[in-house]
């Protein structure tokens, strides 16, 4: 019961915790974090190309920056 | 008896608790949708003039994912109300990206400035490291 009760109250605020070895790691994560930015900001102003009567620009996936670095990346849940 | 009553609260209880753990990410999840929906109309309604003011040299696209008037001098009470409520709403939606994505709010904001000086187009004023340049 004590358990449930402290689950509840982390669970909301927790989130994919990622095991880093090396040092180089890291870039690959921030890099991810701004494409999934950059991607998300493209679809929210996608309004503005098609005022313009162009076509937004690509989306880059996500999951390409991080294929490199999920061999070697646990993700912690 | 009361044992028995005990324990079928406590099962209740972890059931209830389990429930509100796996279901409030989902809750937040359809306000985060549901805020970005109405931060892009209002963006989407107030475009037209944005971009007539920016045409015009008024205002111009910062460095913070902003928008600022070029000559504060040069603008009325209309254009500074449009310019509050413009930023407003991309702070709002800088604030629910960060958290949507597990990112800072400075870094959207980065990236967003990114964005609207590549949209820019010629002739139009971006402001970087306090400078004011013309595109």
């Amino acid at each position: 019961m004590f358990l449930s009760a402290g689950a509840m109250l982390v669970a909301p605020f927790g989130c994919a915790r990622l095991a880093l070895e090396g040092g180089e790691k890291p870039i690959h994560i921030v890099m991810d974090v701004n494409v999934r930015v950059q991607n998300e900001l493209e679809d929210f102003y996608s309004f503005r190309h098609r005022a313009d009567g162009e076509q937004p620009p690509a989306t880059m996936p996500a999951t390409a920056a991080t294929q490199a670095s999920a061999a070697d990346v646990e993700p912690k849940q | 008896m009361r044992f028995e009553l005990n324990k079928t609260f406590a099962v209740a209880l972890v059931v209830l608790a389990a429930a509100f753990t796996f279901n409030a990410p989902r809750a937040h999840a359809a306000d985060s949708k549901s805020e970005k929906a109405k931060i892009r109309a209002r963006s989407e309604a107030r475009d037209p003039q944005v971009r007539q003011l920016k045409s015009a040299g008024k205002i111009g696209e910062t460095s913070d994912g902003l928008i600022e008037a070029v000559n504060p001098a040069d603008v009325d009470g209309s254009i500074s109300k449009l310019i509050d409520e413009e930023n407003a709403d991309r702070t709002a939606l800088y604030k629910l990206v960060a958290k949507d994505q597990g990112a800072s709010i400075d870094t959207v904001a980065r990236n967003a400035a990114k964005i609207n000086f590549r949209d820019a187009k010629k002739g139009e004023w971006l402001k970087e490291n306090g400078r004011w340049r013309q595109k």
